[in-house]
């Protein structure tokens, strides 16, 4: 019940920040934006990027996190279909678990688009726009055995492994490592997708393994938690790898302690979402193929200073 | 193993357990069922090995054009090269560009698991050849072979780890045959091979060879 009301008066207070009285009906209405947690940079830069294309395209918009619960984003969808908004860029709180969240939005002629994470149903949303994770996967694995070559130990610290995007970027690790057989992984551990986590983790497996050469990440603050454990155990010769593209990574790279990761166009994702949310709102369609995906950008020392908020620069 | 699919499975679980199980609201399902449940909607995607056979290596084999032109091209303006030469699903890929690698191999490194076989090409105008390094394997690096079919899309798969599957099952099928053939310094190669990038080459040209002649 509390929880509830909670949601509801965050709810009501974004929209009237964001909707002063109903200065709306001047204007093309209101899109919401739900991602995960507005305090992760990743998510931080889907909502800028969705919410300032959708106020250059004439929306109000109100932008909220379901902090990967599916019961809050249930009730976020349902209380923003409620206040009558035109449309919803959701980055899912479960991929499976939000198929029936989708249905209900549709079914009330709200339309949806889904960024970053897909669900595994076609034909409810209007648009699933993922990130090619296998691409970039597969990239930092081959930057990675370039680096540290074809022989010795090393370590995976996996993102989280109840998200499917960390499981398909471990998988996209091992289609290229696998082909090695001299490259052998003596530890793989969840780090949970965070810094802390990623630190513990590789604490504990340098107890045991002091001949890795290489750390490969499924996410930047687990490769950043890494760093900091190799760091003070003075082994900066481990060469460590991710995936995200954070500014923090870029600084790392920058550094020279990270050697390299995968920018995710966070913000690009977004933008086309609200893109194609706009043209179906408008003509009853999007012209483009339901499922989509984006390229991930190998970032090193060469071009690591065109990172910005998870924008490339060209 | 069989699975009871219902909408209220705890509520099942108690009545079960009190010995008052209705199975009313329920059935049950084999896992074979259950799968096919679970894969309503999704694609299953094509088969690797006719695809290669019966379209892929008769498209390159027609579509490949002179390694020196492209190369030319390329170095000269990546996105009109893109556009007059090659072939791209969507920004998420590279551009893919498939090459006729006419000429002599010169050098064969084996020395890393991603084998190469130097090719010189001769331009048919005239002039200095230009270097193509066919991947031999037994690694290939990057999905070019699925990537440069306009044939197969993402959408025929509907998820990442089914599309991959495919494009390693190509890859694997192109490096049985280039293995087979053993290259050797001084043969003469007729192969149309793809070669994918996001950019002008800064380095090798890397392609990996798909129809030979």
């Amino acid at each position: 019940m509390w929880k509830k009301l909670a949601v509801a008066t965050a709810v009501a207070v974004s929209f009237g920040a964001a909707v002063p009285g109903v200065a709306n009906a001047a204007g093309k209405g209101t899109i919401a934006i739900l991602v995960n947690a507005l305090d992760n940079p990743y998510y931080a830069a889907e909502a800028k990027g969705a919410e300032s294309e959708a106020k250059k395209l004439g929306y109000d918009t109100i932008v909220l996190s379901h902090g990967e619960d599916v019961n809050k984003q249930n009730e976020l969808v349902n209380l923003v279909i409620g206040k009558g908004v035109k449309g919803i860029i959701l980055d899912n709180a479960d991929s499976n678990a939000s198929v029936a969240t989708v249905r209900t939005a549709v079914d009330k002629k709200v339309p949806v688009v889904l960024i970053n994470r897909e669900i595994p149903k076609d034909g409810i949303a209007i648009a699933q726009l993922s990130h090619n994770n296998l691409q970039a996967g597969t990239e930092v694995a081959q930057r990675f055995v370039e680096t540290i070559g074809e022989k010795g130990e090393y370590v995976e610290l996996t993102c989280n492994l109840a998200d499917k995007n960390c499981v398909t970027r471990s998988q996209a690790f091992h289609q290229v490592l696998d082909q090695y057989p001299e490259l052998k992984m003596v530890a793989r551990q969840d780090a949970k997708g965070a810094l802390l986590p990623g630190k513990q983790a590789m604490d504990s497996i340098l107890q045991e393994h002091s001949k890795i050469k290489g750390v490969i990440s499924g996410n930047g603050p687990v490769a950043l938690g890494a760093i900091a454990s190799l760091e003070s155990a003075g082994r900066k010769d481990v060469v460590v790898m991710g995936i995200d593209g954070s500014n923090d990574e870029r600084d790392s790279i920058l550094a020279g302690k990270l050697k390299a990761t995968v920018m995710l166009q966070a913000q690009g994702i977004a933008i086309h979402g609200v893109d194609l949310l706009d043209k179906y709102i408008a003509t009853g369609k999007t012209g483009e193929q339901e499922r989509q995906l984006f390229r991930g950008i190998l970032i090193t020392k060469d071009n690591a200073s065109k990172v910005k908020d998870f924008y490339y620069t060209k | 193993m069989v699975h009871p699919i219902c909408a209220a499975r705890r509520a099942l679980t108690v009545l079960f357990v009190l010995g008052a199980a209705s199975l009313g609201a329920c059935h049950v399902v084999t896992d074979t069922e259950l799968a096919a449940i679970r894969n309503q909607g999704q694609h299953k995607g094509p088969d690797a090995g006719k695809i290669l056979s019966e379209q892929l290596i008769p498209y390159a084999d027609k579509n490949a054009k002179p390694a020196s032109q492209v190369i030319a091209a390329l170095n000269s303006n990546f996105d009109d090269a893109c556009k007059q030469y090659g072939f791209r699903q969507s920004t998420a890929f590279p551009c893919n560009f498939w090459l006729r690698v006419q000429g002599k191999v010169t050098r064969i490194d084996g020395s890393s698991r991603v084998g190469k076989a130097y090719v010189d090409v001769a331009p048919a105008s005239g002039g200095e050849p230009v270097h193509v390094v066919l991947q031999t394997g037994p690694v290939v690096v990057g999905t070019g072979v699925r990537d440069g079919f306009p044939g197969v899309k993402y959408s025929d798969f509907d998820d990442q780890t089914r599309f991959a599957a495919f494009g390693q099952e190509l890859n694997k099928l192109v490096v049985n045959r280039v293995q087979s053939m053993k290259l050797k310094v001084g043969e003469t190669v007729d192969v149309a091979a793809v070669y994918s990038t996001w950019s002008e080459p800064t380095g090798e040209i890397r392609a990996i060879p798909v129809a030979w002649k």
